[in-house]
């Protein structure tokens, strides 16, 4: 959470463009990560980020902190965005854009090792089912806490923990299929 | 090869490098902080539920009022219906006397209901005398 961020959202309220302009510098990479991971095309990924701070800007007015914090409204909007999206475009899957992405810290040969096995984890999380994907996404890219999680996903604590455990469980299923195929071709 | 989840994990996080480009996200803050925002549309809350009653209510009466005035000045001015013309039938029962004999005829039974009673009061008395 952003410091002062209750103020920050009520002189946004009142029209404060700065104000939003500092939850937008906070939040927009944020999002951006979270719509990427599920679109894997950047162009996509700017486009429904676009679409999501335009309607936060639009509708904060009607925002209203009753149990969930401002960092969940967003994503919930942007979570409909991408909803939206697979409804109205066919998903563009190219792992290529994601892994340009992540960028190095240093040209070793241990970095590139590294980079090779995010492929992999990124390869093996696309073939995971859409609310498997984005509780990884939220709970270990994002590291957004289980309460958080709840009230962005509708889903209770316990649903949420089955699904996490779930999900583990088949990326290291399916790294290992993929690790076979790679092994025998 | 099996990732152990901490692993897996670790590689999870090094996606929190993926950012966006620097110029969408300079490009998009210029222009959503260029647009105005929507006007907040006040809600009904339950303290105007009384002042909106009070304005139906207020209408209302003002709506009965009219109808009732209108309706009582239609039937002062308008004209009678075709055929009922109380006026054309009042003058033309006066102009050809029928008015002028009902009217008699009613005088006259008063006239002979009053002679009756004195009459049986006239019998009733000397009945009275003679016994």
């Amino acid at each position: 959470m952003l410091q002062d961020e209750s103020g920050l959202i009520a002189r946004a309220q009142k029209g404060g463009r700065d104000a939003f302009g500092k939850l937008y510098d906070h939040y927009l990479p944020k999002i951006y990560r979270f719509v990427f991971l599920k679109v894997t095309n950047r162009e996509e990924a700017e486009d429904i980020c676009h679409q999501v701070f335009l309607s936060a800007w639009q509708n904060i007015h009607s925002y209203q902190e009753v149990g969930y914090p401002f960092s969940s409204w967003l994503y919930r909007i942007a979570r409909n965005a991408v909803i939206d999206f697979y409804r109205t475009k066919k998903q563009h899957t190219d792992l290529e854009d994601v892994v340009d992405l992540i960028p190095s810290d240093a040209d070793t040969s241990a970095q590139t090792e590294a980079t090779l096995a995010s492929e992999r984890v990124l390869r093996a999380m696309a073939r995971l089912n859409e609310d498997q994907r984005e509780l990884l996404v939220m709970r270990y890219v994002e590291e957004l806490d289980n309460k958080e999680i709840k009230s962005i996903l509708g889903k209770s604590e316990g649903a949420i923990r089955i699904l996490q455990f779930r999900a583990i469980k088949n990326l290291q299923r399916v790294l290992a299929e993929e690790s076979l195929k790679d092994t025998y071709i | 090869m099996k990732m152990h989840e901490k692993e897996l994990l670790e590689h999870m996080k090094r996606f929190k490098r993926i950012v966006p480009r620097q110029d969408f996200v300079y490009t998009l803050k210029q222009e959503l902080l260029s647009l105005p925002m929507l006007t907040k549309i006040p809600a009904a809350t339950p303290r105007s539920w009384g002042a909106f009653r009070l304005a139906v209510s207020f209408g209302a009466a003002i709506l009965v009022i009219a109808v009732w005035v209108g309706l009582y000045g239609e039937l002062r001015h308008t004209e009678n219906l075709a055929g009922f013309n109380n006026k054309e039938i009042l003058s033309e029962l006066a102009s050809s006397g029928d008015i002028n004999i009902y009217i008699n005829e009613i005088e006259y039974y008063d006239e002979a209901h009053k002679t009756i009673d004195v009459a049986l009061n006239e019998i009733s008395k000397n009945q009275k005398n003679k016994y």
